[in-house]
């Protein structure tokens, strides 16, 4: 997996890092399978080094944490 | 004349215990060990209580009775280490209460995070070491520090989204726990499933970790899921201890000289068959005969 989207310098700040976090659950949450998955975050923009980390995801686990997600998730006020 | 106090010898070996649970038949299934002062040291995953489940009276009063007895461990489940933009104000809060009212030993919390967005809890998952992600897991380590005025540490996480979370969290856990002189808690079942997961052995994951912070295992057994053409094993603390997770405590914890505390961990609703509650038992059984008859 990877995204035409990279930046090539990192300013990494800890919004950047919630913003992440907060597309990944989403995305998670909401796509049905591994395929669309990679194909949500490939669309992200990021900072490089978590364009790295997300080429290094394994198909199969992002499946697992789908599922975790989906049965764990915890909306706010919800 | 001054107080009289009665001080326990120092154990040649760790304690061995199980963490609590409310349920009905986890409560069933361990009534003969704690009849039996079988349960050296009891862990208590705090946070649970604080969303409505409710502890019944039974498991209040071993709660009590362990925190007077000073064989109390806390741990954390929903604490969110390096979630970047998570207020933590409110758990911080619940946990200073809960220290308030038992003597907690130590406070543990898991490696990762769960919050982020719109969500307010999910899975615990991992994140690269990065220096904006290590300055998030040690600033909220350094809070969670300074509330519980008790030993911090972390818990190494089962899941992994590939090899680099692998091979990569036990130097990220060994640079958070550096910054506040922590602990680490090894879930062997935890690293049975990166074992198995991502065809490792455990020594190449173990040379990552700070083994001199060890002070606390936990032993459990977990399930299998299919995903893609892999069988994936979970941390699901709803079956049988694996013969291989006992292999691998009776080899490596002599290997750890902080080690304390062995803790069974079982959910409950997972014990109702009689055959079930002999099973979590003979389970206990095995691992207190691989601590307390090993040298």
């Amino acid at each position: 997996m990877s995204s035409p989207n990279a930046h090539s310098q990192s300013s990494m700040t800890p919004a950047k890092i919630a913003q992440f976090q907060a597309s990944l659950l989403d995305i998670l949450d909401s796509q049905p399978d591994a395929t669309a998955i990679c194909a949500s975050l490939s669309s992200l923009k990021l900072e490089a080094e978590l364009v790295a980390y997300i080429d290094t995801f394994n198909p199969d686990m992002l499946e697992i944490a789908a599922n975790l997600v989906k049965k764990w998730g915890q909306i706010q006020n919800e | 004349m001054g107080q009289i106090i009665t001080i326990e010898p120092k154990l040649a070996y760790p304690q061995v215990g199980l963490s609590l649970m409310p349920e009905a038949d986890f409560l069933a299934a361990s009534a003969p060990l704690f009849a039996a002062g079988e349960v050296e040291v009891l862990e208590w995953s705090f946070d649970m209580g604080w969303g409505g489940v409710a502890l019944p009276d039974a498991g209040s009063q071993l709660l009590r009775e362990y925190s007077q007895r000073d064989r109390l461990l806390g741990h954390g489940v929903s604490y969110s280490l390096l979630s970047a933009d998570w207020d933590s104000i409110h758990w911080l809060d619940c946990v200073a209460a809960e220290c308030a009212e038992y003597n907690y030993r130590h406070i543990s919390e898991h490696f990762g995070w769960m919050a982020a967005g719109r969500f307010q809890q999910s899975a615990p998952l991992p994140m690269p070491l990065l220096p904006a992600t290590l300055a998030v897991g040690i600033e909220r380590l350094q809070q969670l520090a300074e509330v519980v005025k008790v030993p911090v540490g972390l818990e190494n996480l089962a899941f992994a989204f590939g090899l680099r979370d692998v091979l990569e969290q036990g130097i990220f856990i060994d640079r958070l726990l550096t910054a506040v002189d922590g602990f680490l808690l090894l879930d062997l079942h935890n690293l049975y499933c990166q074992i198995h997961n991502f065809d490792r052995s455990a020594p190449e994951i173990l040379a990552q970790y700070p083994l001199d912070r060890v002070r606390e295992l936990h032993i459990s057994g977990g399930s299998w899921s299919r995903s893609g053409a892999s069988n994936i094993r979970r941390d699901t603390h709803d079956c049988a201890v694996p013969e291989a997770v006992f292999e691998l405590l009776a080899i490596v914890w002599p290997l750890f000289p902080q080690l304390e505390f062995v803790i069974f961990e079982r959910i409950g609703n997972t014990l109702t068959e009689a055959s079930a509650q002999e099973q979590f038992r003979r389970d206990y059984h095995r691992i207190v005969e691989i601590i307390h008859v090993q040298p």
